[in-house]
């Protein structure tokens, strides 16, 4: 056996850890580094029983130290959800990913057996790495939705339930079929659904790991919060390649804005674009989104549609991050938003300055890992969301609109983005369709005013809604059972059996758990 | 234009303008196309650095320099230079010679081997 002892390595802590777009931070005790292997072996069990030791060796030294510890990807999310006041186990370097055989899968696999449709993927991997993996010629796959952005790892995203906009897909947890969960210092389990069955034995056996085959286990942990220990491995279903035209239109053909009237409004709830003089088209669009502009009156409305197209032979997908229009004083925008506070005035015009800045109306053809790239550098941001069923979604952009009026203005947009239901027990596309309404924009005391009161805001309403835990929300105790009823009871009833000792469950809570009665 | 909130949130300008003073005032960031960058636990690596008449001086974090050989693997993928107003009164006063400066760093993922999609793979996989 190979000294791996390298591949772990542990770094003290003694400022506060903040995540990505700087909005969170927590004093923690210190980062456990898990290195890929230095002899660099191909990704295989032998592999990954080599990560899955040092893994949990980190786990048993926080055990013996009396830590609480989690698994960190990318340090994405905008929540306290991958926040602890033990450790931090960085797995962003566990970044390998192969295609599986056909051989490798259960007869009963109801999924596509086309060549490179399942990928088994270190937890890792990022988005942003998947794409250019995938999307080469050599396996010629894409993945069916991702979040706007490409920088989270693909646990870090599903665990904490990353979506996109694909009008006839789910969100991106939704892909994921299989896990290699570490549950504690020695448990390791293999998890599948019994209602879809994907590999045969012999990788749980290779890995030692114990098969676990049940529908409600896996729709727990494959959005599980990092509750239920550290995920190492997925398998996740693509999609044959494609390419995606992408139109943005901000006027209509009389070089008019387009605004939210009573047109925009029927589309935005009934998905039927041939009613829209501009948004009819022969074909129907893979992926739509609406940004309404609320500083406005009536509020503009910026509409992003994409169109699938066959991929061209000979097309090479350039991820290169396109020029950036931020520049050397990009950290700026933090500056922005406490000068808006203050200067409440101001928002509607830095509203307009950002869309000319930032939004390019026109035609753009690319793959999908191009057009969903890299983003801005590392800023501060705001963004929350608020999920709720198609026939509620106008009630809900109103009650948002009105909101603004109430204690804004704010210097946030409104993406309606549409994900069809998921099988996972807290998602929150629990509706089919869902539309998650996406608030993002300048970090600032109006900002987080605005969330903290959207709860109350749906509340006031009686519309049913569901938040992004990744993202900023207002989930409490008793909110997070109302809003999932049974599934809530499911889902701790799962980690209570995979995780039946009270001091293993333990050391994967934290704070944002704690309050949100998920540690029960 | 309703100017009063304005000069009624004096305190909040006073906030805003003292964290002017105190954080970062000049900042450059330079990042690679295409690289994946990887931090610890997505933070940038911080290196306090200031430069003596040009060379690289001293630094609290480690040997004076930023260099690819600073990341374990890879090359570098993002270097932020940062000057809050006390490292940039210190150039200005002396004309250059000592210059501190906080600089963030990012390196660039390493690539484990391509997939291998042989059809004797190892273990079963």
């Amino acid at each position: 056996m190979p000294d791996d002892t390298g591949m772990l390595d542990w770094v003290p802590q003694s400022i506060p850890w903040k995540n990505w777009h700087q909005t969170v931070s927590a004093n923690i005790k210190g980062v456990y580094n898990v290195w890929y292997p230095a002899d660099m072996p191909q990704y295989g069990a032998d592999t990954i029983n080599r990560c899955t030791r040092q893994i949990q060796r980190a786990i048993d030294e926080a055990k013996q130290k009396g830590i609480p510890i989690r698994a960190l990807g990318h340090g994405w999310s905008l929540s306290e959800a991958a926040t602890t006041t033990g450790a931090l186990v960085d797995i962003s370097r566990l970044n390998a990913m192969k295609p599986l055989r056909a051989d490798q899968l259960d007869p009963a696999y109801p999924g596509s057996k086309d060549a490179n449709a399942l990928w088994l993927i270190q937890g890792g991997a990022y988005i942003s790495e998947i794409n250019r993996m995938i999307e080469g010629d050599q396996f010629g796959r894409c993945l069916p939705t991702s979040g706007a952005a490409n920088g989270q790892t693909i646990v870090g995203a599903t665990s904490t339930g990353t979506h996109g906009s694909v009008l006839k897909s789910g969100a991106l947890h939704d892909h994921i079929v299989a896990i290699h969960l570490l549950a504690g210092p020695t448990a390791q389990l293999w998890i599948e659904r019994a209602s879809y069955p994907v590999l045969k034995s012999g990788l749980a056996t290779a890995l030692g790991a114990t098969v676990i085959r049940d529908d409600a286990t896996f729709n727990a942990v494959v959005l599980g919060l990092g509750a239920f220990g550290i995920i190492a491995n997925v398998v996740l279903e693509t999609r044959p390649r494609m390419l995606l035209l992408a139109r943005n239109m901000d006027k209509d053909q009389g070089g008019q804005s387009l605004v939210l009237d009573a047109a925009m409004r029927n589309v935005i709830q009934t998905l039927d674009f041939n009613s829209h003089p501009l948004l009819k088209s022969a074909a129907a669009p893979y992926f739509f989104q609406p940004i309404i502009d609320p500083t406005s009156n009536p509020p503009r409305v910026i509409v992003m549609l994409m169109y699938e197209k066959p991929w061209k032979a000979g097309y090479v997908p350039d991820y290169r991050m396109s020029a950036s229009k931020f520049g050397p004083g990009y950290d700026f925008l933090s500056v922005v938003g406490q000068l808006l506070d203050i200067f409440k005035p101001g928002v509607a015009l830095f509203a307009q300055i950002a869309r000319a800045e930032l939004f390019t109306p026109g035609d753009k053809t690319g793959s999908w890992g191009e057009l969903f790239g890299f983003k801005t550098p590392r800023t501060k941001v705001a963004s929350g969301s608020v999920a709720v069923p198609l026939n509620r979604i106008l009630d809900a952009i109103d009650a948002l609109i009105a909101l603004n009026h109430q204690i804004g203005p704010v210097p946030l947009v409104f993406g309606c983005r549409y994900v069809r239901k998921s099988h996972a027990l807290l998602a929150m596309n629990r509706w089919d369709p869902t539309v998650v309404i996406s608030l993002d924009g300048i970090h600032n005391q109006a900002s987080v005013n605005f969330l903290a009161a959207i709860p109350a805001a749906m509340d006031a309403k009686a519309i049913p809604f569901a938040q992004h835990w990744g993202k900023t929300n207002g989930y409490t105790a008793p909110r997070v059972q109302a809003v999932f009823g049974p599934d809530y009871g499911s889902w701790i009833a799962a980690r209570h059996r995979l995780l039946p000792d009270p001091a293993v469950r333990a050391m994967f809570d934290n704070d944002y758990m704690l309050a949100r009665g998920l540690t029960a | 234009m309703d100017w009063r909130p304005f000069f009624r949130e004096k305190s909040r300008v006073v906030a805003v303008f003292s964290c002017l003073l105190t954080s970062a005032c000049a900042s450059y960031l330079i990042r690679s196309a295409e690289a994946e960058p990887v931090g610890n636990a997505g933070q940038p690596f911080k290196h306090a650095s200031t430069s003596i008449a040009g060379a690289a001086g001293f630094s609290t974090d480690g040997p004076g320099y930023v260099t690819r050989d600073t990341c374990r693997t890879g090359d570098l993928a993002q270097v932020e230079v940062r000057r809050n107003v006390g490292q940039t009164l210190v150039t200005l006063l002396t004309l250059g010679i000592v210059s501190p400066a906080t600089i963030y760093y990012l390196c660039e993922k390493p690539q484990p081997p391509p997939p291998c999609n042989c059809s004797q793979d190892n273990n079963q996989l």
